[in-house]
């Protein structure tokens, strides 16, 4: 968290420079294969001063042809060619800088749609290759959130999108590593398509992500909840998740377990619901 | 004779370019007599530098004084610099922070910069950087590093640097970046320590305002728009230690 003061002075500094970082950019992007190192620094910083700050997102919605300039930045031939590993090390880093403000900048819902409407989902689908950890991960929450219906439905192979995000989930869950989170908030944006629901019964995945429960805590274990529920809404999922006793009774108890956190008892609470109550209907 | 003691020909060089002065006050004896003891040691220089403390911080003279700490930095930095880290936390560097805050004052005033305190600058920097090098904990920082008149000092002078009209000598820049390197180092070991004061350094957000919302700021880009291979002090000053400091900053 930054300071109230400092939170306000990189606000002030976005509303200012970015109408210049607009038109910089604007004059200096038709020559990107001639970048140098220099120039290739010198832009990263630019980004990391503009990914700064709680609020910058928000600054950001007033000034779209900035985003409009990095999504052609991330378009390139020149980069999309060095896919997957030809990146030299300045290239690497911008190109890692950039999907990162990308991926920062869609939890606002404007910047967001504006995403979505500019069809990308191929181009980030191609970032998903590169060789670089921080790189997939952030393009994965991306194409969670920007992708549509009609994208998934024109995708080649879908599942294999939700296949590496639920490796990553896997991995996270068994190094016990923070980032389970993110890939939980990630699989949640993808389960929201019918199609994906049914990857997720194809690619045996419903085991894992039940035992999950009995792993995480807090935070993270509400989302998988919550994930869990979203998936009972396909029949399928939704027989298999009720045949489940042992499941059944653990969380019926903790959206009775008063030491529970309020985020998990709600999360446990929709699923008792869509269990038990919900089969009445 | 050279060949005995390589070292020896440089501080003989040095002194050559001080008695060119012929005004100049000299190096005191004891001084003298210090910097040799100090060339000859291989290790363990914390007691002599007890000694030396002892001595440069009784001469009345601020001149004198500065001429012989002008002499046992240059030997510092010549001799064994492996030995530097052991004293950081060393009393003596206390002394170095009123000459450097003169000169940086100096040199916002009026722009002359002399070849004596370039060289002068160049030591101090040189001879920090050693002190201070990849510390990975913060409290092994001296306590000196976030003195309110050095980093006061610090500060204006980056804002100089970067407003000023002509352009300031290029080398005081590169010695300039060796402490905003230190600084941003520094900056980051805070903001990963949760229980550090975040506060400290924030006499250089201002400057680093100043500098990113300057026309130079925006102008190095253009600079840059015709291919160049390497970025000049000053424009690497400004297009990216502002920026990294900018953002490692998590304080008021």
């Amino acid at each position: 968290m930054l300071g109230s003061r400092h939170e306000e002075i990189t606000q002030e500094l976005l509303v200012i420079m970015l109408p210049k970082y607009t038109a910089l950019l604007g004059r200096l992007l038709p020559s990107v294969s001639l970048w140098k190192k220099t120039v290739l620094q010198s832009i990263e910083h630019l980004f990391l001063l503009v990914n700064h700050g709680s609020k910058n997102s928000d600054v950001l919605t007033s000034h779209l042809p900035f985003i409009d300039h990095i999504l052609k930045l991330i378009q390139n031939p020149f980069f999309l060619n060095k896919l997957p590993n030809q990146f030299s090390s300045s290239e690497l880093q911008l190109i890692d800088t950039t999907i990162y403000l990308l991926s920062n900048c869609i939890s606002n819902s404007t910047i967001l749609t504006h995403i979505k409407e500019k069809k990308l989902s191929s181009v980030f689908l191609r970032y998903t290759s590169a060789e670089d950890e921080s790189i997939v991960y952030n393009t994965h929450s991306l194409l969670a959130y920007t992708t549509g219906d009609d994208d998934i439905q024109s995708m080649k192979d879908p599942g294999a999108l939700l296949s590496t995000v639920f490796n990553a989930f896997k991995h996270s869950v068994e190094e016990n590593s923070s980032n389970s989170i993110q890939l939980l908030q990630t699989m949640q944006a993808l389960v929201q398509h019918e199609q994906l629901k049914e990857e997720i019964v194809k690619q045996n995945m419903l085991g894992f992500l039940i035992q999950s429960t009995d792993r995480l805590v807090g935070t993270a274990l509400a989302l998988l909840l919550k994930l869990l529920c979203t998936l009972a809404f396909n029949s399928k999922i939704a027989d298999v998740l009720r045949d489940n006793d042992d499941l059944k009774e653990k969380v019926q108890e903790l959206s009775k377990d008063s030491e529970e956190e309020e985020e998990v008892h709600k999360a446990a609470d929709g699923l008792v619901w869509k269990l038990v109550k919900g089969r009445r209907k | 004779m050279y060949a005995v003691y390589n070292s020896h020909a440089l501080p003989r060089q040095y002194s050559k370019r001080l008695a060119k002065n012929m005004n100049a006050p000299r190096i005191s004896k004891e001084t003298t007599q210090y910097c040799k003891i100090l060339r000859d040691k291989e290790n363990n220089i914390s007691n002599i530098l007890d000694d030396i403390f002892e001595h440069v911080n009784s001469i009345q003279n601020e001149k004198q004084q500065t001429i012989d700490l002008k002499e046992i930095i240059f030997t510092l930095i010549q001799t064994n610099r492996s030995n530097l880290p052991s004293v950081r936390q060393h009393e003596f560097f206390t002394l170095i922070q009123t000459p450097l805050v003169n000169l940086l004052q100096q040199w916002t005033l009026k722009s002359k910069v002399t070849e004596d305190d370039l060289f002068f600058f160049r030591n101090i920097a040189k001879l920090v950087k050693a002190l201070l090098k990849s510390i990975d904990d913060i409290n092994l920082y001296p306590s000196w590093i976030n003195n309110s008149s050095l980093i006061e000092t610090l500060a204006s002078f980056l804002k100089y640097i970067i407003t000023s009209k002509k352009n300031p000598n290029k080398r005081v820049i590169k010695y300039f970046l060796r402490f905003f390197n230190i600084y941003k180092s520094y900056q980051i070991l805070i903001d990963e320590n949760s229980t550090a004061n975040q506060d400290q350094l924030v006499g250089f957000i201002d400057p680093i305002i100043t500098c990113l919302t300057s026309n130079f700021y925006m102008n190095s880009f253009h600079y840059l728009q015709n291919n160049v291979k390497k970025l000049l002090p000053r424009q690497k000053l400004a297009l990216l230690h502002c920026p990294r400091f900018f953002i490692s900053y998590r304080g008021k």
